[in-house]
């Protein structure tokens, strides 16, 4: 029960630090806390009871102020309201660039131009979609920095030899008759911590958004090229079928952006984004199942391929037809696999925090 | 003067003084909690709350160096002071005997 409430204590105080040095502070911080119960156990001549750790952890301080003695002082916005800053920051600004690069785009690429003025009409875009984050930006910070001198952390109280402090930007002063109360036993129980790569968020993100492009702006480049006699000869692949679907595609890639933004943000799984999670999985399984159950997803038939390519030999017409649908099943196959063993990982870890809590 | 706005004073001048403490007492490597005790028992009593912030702020700066190493099947961070750390001292030595000597001849 001890190490249960020290855990939630550290598991708290990381939910009020950044990603980039949590782990670190929480074991500084498990550390002392141990060398601490250790020492007051020796006093006492006993065990370290429950009483002890709780009396321990009260002394220690309040998990989110204990937290905001780790942030540098001094903000434009503080730690109360950092981490909602940051989290309106990270889907706003993404958002308004992902749709000013595509409303922008499509009339820039749908436009008859000359590949100089196509040049001029991307660094025209690029400058467009900068000086409007840069905007948004600002507004976002003008917005908090209100915010954070209205329902700022100027009172921020904290300890400094037993005394209660409240820690002004540079100073601190006491405060008479101030006492901390706040009950460790309240904390939240310690959920099963799901780790997740940053690196591999990011390159999620990135790969997605590439592949909105891909699928929504440039399909035609999807499919086979042959060279004959000098000349490249390109059958575009994707069928009438494929952009039926495409708008549920798009819609589950955009929300999983969405979700590994908030991840990248919070560093930690939530209720919310294990939902997420959980109904873009089973998404994913019925959205896959449709499309290998459906029509084809590719135009390559015998009728298609010579048409393109009158001298293509009987063998490769047959090679070329059957390789994209062996391709495209195999891979929605391997989709609804994939996600389905997620998913029943995901459950299985829900129903381990039920029943330990 | 109140006897809260003395208490002030008081913990403003040990804030002062904290950092070159803590330097001081780094010359041999020690953990966190160890050198929270080797402070109070040298008479300078801080907060683990403000200890451990600031030994993360100059090691950032470079002044200190730390590691992790496991004891007793318990992880403890060791620090001590650097290179830098190591020079700057003596300079915040002599700083330090010439604000004594400044306030002795103010006071008197």
């Amino acid at each position: 029960m001890k190490t249960n409430l020290i855990e939630r204590y550290i598991a708290e105080i990381g939910k009020h630090l950044p990603i980039k040095d949590r782990a670190d502070i929480q074991k500084e911080i498990r550390s002392t806390l141990e060398d601490m119960l250790e020492e007051r156990s020796r006093k006492v001549g006993q065990a370290a009871e429950e009483e002890i750790v709780v009396d321990l952890l009260k002394e220690f301080g309040k998990p989110e102020d204990v937290a905001a003695s780790y942030l540098p002082e001094r903000r434009l916005i503080g730690p109360q309201l950092y981490p909602i800053f940051s989290l309106v920051s990270w889907i706003a600004l993404p958002t308004l660039a992902a749709v000013l690069l595509i409303t922008l785009g499509i009339g820039l690429f749908s436009a008859d131009l000359t590949p100089l003025e196509t040049l001029k009409g991307i660094g025209n875009l690029l400058l467009q979609v900068g000086s409007a984050l840069v905007s948004a930006f600002g507004s976002i910070v003008l917005t908090f920095s209100i915010l954070e001198r209205v329902f700022g952390t100027r009172n921020i109280k904290v300890k400094v030899k037993g005394e209660v402090l409240q820690h002004m930007p540079g100073v601190m002063f006491k405060i008479e008759g101030e006492e901390i109360s706040w009950n460790p036993r309240d904390l939240p129980e310690v959920q099963d911590v799901e780790k997740f790569s940053i690196p591999g968020l990011v390159a999620e993100i990135i790969f997605t958004i590439a592949a909105i492009v891909v699928f929504n702006f440039f399909p035609q480049i999807i499919g086979f090229g042959i060279l004959h006699d000098s000349d490249w000869t390109f059958l575009p692949l994707l069928s009438e079928a494929f952009f039926r679907y495409l708008p549920f595609v798009n819609a589950l890639w955009g929300l999983q952006i969405v979700l590994n933004l908030v991840l990248l943000r919070q560093g930690r799984w939530e209720i919310a984004t294990r939902w997420l999670r959980a109904t873009l999985l089973v998404l994913g399984i019925v959205l896959a199942a449709f499309m290998l159950a459906g029509p084809d997803l590719v135009i390559s038939t015998p009728g298609t391929l010579i048409a393109a390519w009158p001298n293509l030999s009987t063998e490769a017409v047959r090679v070329l037809t059957l390789i994209p649908r062996i391709l495209v099943k195999v891979l929605l196959g391997l989709s609804i696999l994939g996600n389905s063993a997620e998913l029943l990982k995901a459950l299985l870890r829900e129903v381990n925090n039920l029943n330990r809590s | 003067m109140t006897n809260e706005s003395f208490e002030n004073v008081i913990l403003e001048l040990r804030r002062g003084v904290i950092v070159m403490a803590v330097l001081s007492q780094l010359r041999e490597e020690q953990y966190g909690y160890s050198l929270i005790n080797s402070l109070k028992q040298a008479g300078l009593e801080i907060d683990q709350g403000t200890l451990y912030p600031l030994l993360r702020r100059l090691e950032s700066q470079g002044l200190l160096q730390s590691n992790w190493r496991v004891e007793a099947d318990r992880p403890r961070r060791y620090y001590v002071i650097s290179d830098e750390g190591r020079a700057l001292l003596p300079r915040l030595k002599e700083e330090w005997t010439g604000i004594v000597s400044m306030m002795g001849r103010m006071l008197n």
